[in-house]
């Protein structure tokens, strides 16, 4: 086992919303949402973010609810 | 009664008059059908993600409201109908109001608050993103060591360009389980 292995153990992370309970995913608050889209636009899949299941679910929800009223974008726009 | 918000963007170049009217016309629809406002939201101007029917900006109003379940599809006709809308969203919120309770409900009518974020740019601000992933994973162990290493051993990649995060991604895919190996190099 490399030390830098070990490291990474260390890193562990859980979902920043089981450990906060008072952070709401609702669709109207793009701030919150922009941490969760790549800058393309793409939504982080969950071994990167570190959410559990279930609020990944709920933030995937309101990212797409979110994009259709352009609150975030699609995809990034061409010039 | 079950509980929804509906979001409407209105043409943006419309004059506070007929703003006023698409925002009457809503909410007398809603009422019309038996509905009961909850809450008006008045976000104002912003910068839209992308344009809808050629326009940046979008005046957004928010109505929460209980309604019986078939009024929503009345006023989403309605709203499809109006040419001052360019865009609108009905979400249930997945709550029960009993219709006893309704009447002690006062409608409340929300002004724009500060716009806090008026960075709608075209990209979101690169070291704002990895910022967050760095503090993602700072809080507590968990049991996905995996996601870690990645972070690890993207970050020197990701600060190139936005492509090489993707190009990243689908290294991972195709090793999956092969991470260990990464680790070591």
């Amino acid at each position: 086992m490399s030390p830098s292995k070990r490291r990474s153990y260390q890193r562990r992370k859980v979902c920043r919303f089981c450990s906060d309970k008072n952070i709401i995913i609702d669709y109207k608050d793009s701030k919150l949402l922009r941490n969760f889209i790549t800058e393309r636009g793409k939504i982080i899949p969950r071994r990167i973010s570190g959410n559990c299941a279930r609020h990944q679910r709920q933030m995937t929800n309101a990212i797409k609810r979110a994009r259709t009223i352009a609150l975030l974008p699609f995809t990034v726009q061409h010039k | 009664m079950r509980v929804y918000e509906t979001t409407i963007i209105i043409h943006p170049d419309l004059a506070e008059e007929q703003v006023n009217e698409a925002i009457s016309r809503t909410e007398a629809e809603i009422e019309k059908g038996g509905g009961k406002i909850i809450e008006v939201n008045l976000w104002g101007i912003r910068k839209l993600a992308y344009r809808i029917k050629r326009q940046q900006r979008g005046n957004y109003v928010i109505f929460k409201y209980a309604a019986p379940p078939n009024l929503v599809r009345a006023v989403e006709y309605q709203l499809r109908v109006m040419e001052s809308i360019i865009r609108f969203m009905t979400v249930n919120l997945e709550q029960e109001i009993d219709e006893r309770d309704l009447v002690s409900i006062q409608k409340v009518l929300k002004k724009p608050e500060p716009v806090t974020e008026p960075e709608v740019e075209e990209s979101m601000v690169e070291e704002e993103e990895f910022g967050e992933y760095e503090q993602v994973p700072g809080t507590r162990p968990s049991s996905e060591g995996e996601a870690d290493k990645e972070i690890e051993d993207g970050k020197p990649t990701i600060n190139n360009e936005g492509e090489s995060f993707e190009k990243k991604d689908k290294d991972k895919d195709k090793d999956k389980g092969v991470d260990e190996e990464e680790d070591e190099k």
